[in-house]
Formats: structure tokens, sequence, C-alpha cells
């Protein structure tokens, strides 16, 4: 990955949330719930392609992996600012169907710009240690989903975005 | 474009009454300049660093190019949060220049370079380093200013994440 720390135990030194903090980390954790479904629909639909998917599965695997621990993070900081934390809901709507390798691929590159663009939306909202958990989840998911895009076949020059997660 | 914020300001400091100094702040409340500053100066670099591998590796050009114009965006992006960055400070006018997109002007013909394979991939792996630099700068930034300052320089450092990414794998293949 890039030189980025990962967001660990920053939780723990977080600033106290005001109410526009607590509504943008909870409308974060709702994409971390939809990109936790979403990457584990897209890995089980990869699981069964064989070495064709490989990279894509490790793509899936990794972004998989970093919205579960970002979802546990989110959890944890509206827990100690007494907020009720939104519950994942039973099934989400997939915007592109992982039915193949390439369209698993561009569900990945989708599901991180979502998180990026909540990320990003939450940056202003927050202070302190949770600031930085923020920025670095939007420059996570903007890496990942690049390297998504660049693995379905896009361009280099149309994989990289001028402005991650700004709308 | 760039004209209207001065003008705004002059505005402002005549309807005010104000007729012998500009005010200094601007009109909302008080930019981070010297953080907006630090960003531009990041992205000015950069943009300069492009040139010159694209000067010495033309074959670079496509890749190097669509990621230079990131940069002249980038700094584009931050004159337009704070207008303050392109008509105050010592870097206002190269600042200027290149959020306008000018060409870069080169100063008489350089040197050929060594356009190797092996020159390519040492370019791009210093291109790589100095995005990751970069990234760095605007993270700890973002981190530090305003919260109107802060989602640019957050996604500057996403942007700069991506590019170091996609250059590093560039370099290696």
């Amino acid at each position: 990955m890039v030189a980025t720390s990962r967001p660990t135990a920053q939780a723990a030194e977080a600033a106290p949330l005001s109410p526009v903090g607590v509504t943008a980390l909870s409308t974060l954790l709702a994409a971390e719930h939809a990109a936790v479904y979403g990457t584990s629909a897209a890995g089980g639909a990869l699981a069964p392609l064989g070495l064709p998917a490989a990279q894509a599965r490790a793509l899936a695997y990794a972004a998989y992996t970093a919205h579960l621990q970002l979802r546990d993070q989110l959890t944890a900081l509206l827990l100690a600012a007494d907020a009720q934390p939104p519950a994942a809901l039973p099934a989400y709507t997939l915007p592109v169907s992982p039915g193949s390798v390439h369209g698993a691929l561009t569900l990945l590159a989708e599901l991180d710009d979502r998180s990026a663009a909540a990320a990003y939306a939450a940056v202003a909202a927050v202070g302190g240690g949770t600031r930085e958990l923020v920025a670095d989840a939007l420059s996570q998911a903007a890496v990942r989903a690049q390297r998504a895009r660049l693995a379905a076949g896009t361009s280099p020059a149309t994989a990289a975005t001028a402005f991650p997660g700004r709308p | 474009m760039l004209a209207l914020p001065a003008a705004g300001l002059v505005t402002a400091a005549v309807a005010s009454g104000c007729s012998t100094t500009l005010p200094t702040s601007a009109i909302k409340p008080p930019a981070d300049l010297p953080s907006a500053r630090a960003a531009a100066r990041t992205e000015t670099e950069l943009i300069a660093r492009y040139d010159a591998a694209i000067a010495s590796h033309p074959s670079l050009a496509g890749l190097l190019t669509g990621l230079r114009a990131h940069h002249t965006q980038h700094l584009a992006a931050l004159v337009a949060l704070v207008p303050a960055l392109s008509t105050a400070g010592p870097s206002a006018a190269a600042t200027r220049a290149v959020a306008s997109g000018a060409a870069p002007t080169p100063g008489g013909t350089a040197p050929p370079a060594d356009d190797s394979p092996a020159a390519r991939a040492s370019a791009l792996a210093a291109l790589a380093a100095a995005e990751r630099t970069a990234a760095g700068a605007h993270r700890a930034t973002s981190l530090a200013t305003t919260a109107e300052l802060a989602p640019l320089l957050a996604s500057l450092y996403a942007a700069e994440s991506c590019h170091a990414d996609l250059l590093g794998l560039g370099a290696a293949s």
C-alpha cells in the first residue's frame, strides 16, 4: 500500500463528537455496512472462477477486511460518544452485478468510490484523531478504487481521479 | 476568472468607505492562508517535476500529462477556495501562471536525456516518491487546518496517494 498509516488505535484519542460529527460518521458507517456486504458478495462471486480471477479476488479480500475494520472503528467511536450506531441492513441492492470478473471489479470500484465520498463528507465534521481516521479512510478507499479500475482494464489516465471523494 | 475575487475585494473596500487600504482578511471568515500556501507550493513543485520528466521521457507523456493535469486542477481548486492565494505572497505570480494552465516555458534546449527503459523506470520511481511525500504533506496539513480547507486537502492527500500507487506500478513493470 501507499505510505499511509493504518487507522488503528486512533479511536482511543478521538476528539469529542459534535452532533454534525455524529451524523457524518453515521453516514460513513452506513456506507461501510454496504461495502462490507458488497465486497463480501464480490468475493463470493469470484470464488469459483479460479486462476483468472485471482487478482480480483485479492482486491475483494483486501477491500472487505479494510471496510470491516473501519466499520468496527466507527461503531466504537459512535458508542463512545453515546450515539446509536446505525445497524447493517439484512441485504443491499448491489449497484453492479459481480457475476463476472469485470463486474466484480466494477462493483469494488463503485463501493470504494461511495466510501470515499462519505469519508470526504465527514472530514470537515470531525477533528483530531477522528479526522485522521476519516482522511486515511478516504485515501485508502481511493487507492483501492483505482486498483480495481486498473484491474478491470481502465487506462491509467482514466483510473486516476483528480479529486477522490469530492462530489 | 482569477481577476474576479480581486475585483470583489476592491468593491468591498469601496462599499465600506475604505478608500486607502484594501482589507487584509477575506470577506468570508479568514481562511487558513499559510496552509493553503503550503499546499499550493507542494502542487507547484510537483508540476515542475512532471514537466522535467515529460521533457526527458517523451514516451511517458501519455501517462504523465494526465497526472500533471490533476495537479494544475488541484492548484486551481486551492485558488478558488482561498482567493488570497493569487493576490498575496511571493509565489502568487507563479501560482497564477500554473493554475491558469499555462504551458511550461522551456528555458533553452536541454541536453538530450537518457530515455532508456531503466532511466524511465527510475524517473517513474522518483515521481512516485515525490507524490508520496506530497501526500504526507497534504495529510498533515488537512489534519491541522480549518474545516473549510480540510476536505480539499484530504482529497489531495488521496489523489497523490493514488498517483504514487499508479506510478509505483508503472515503475515496477
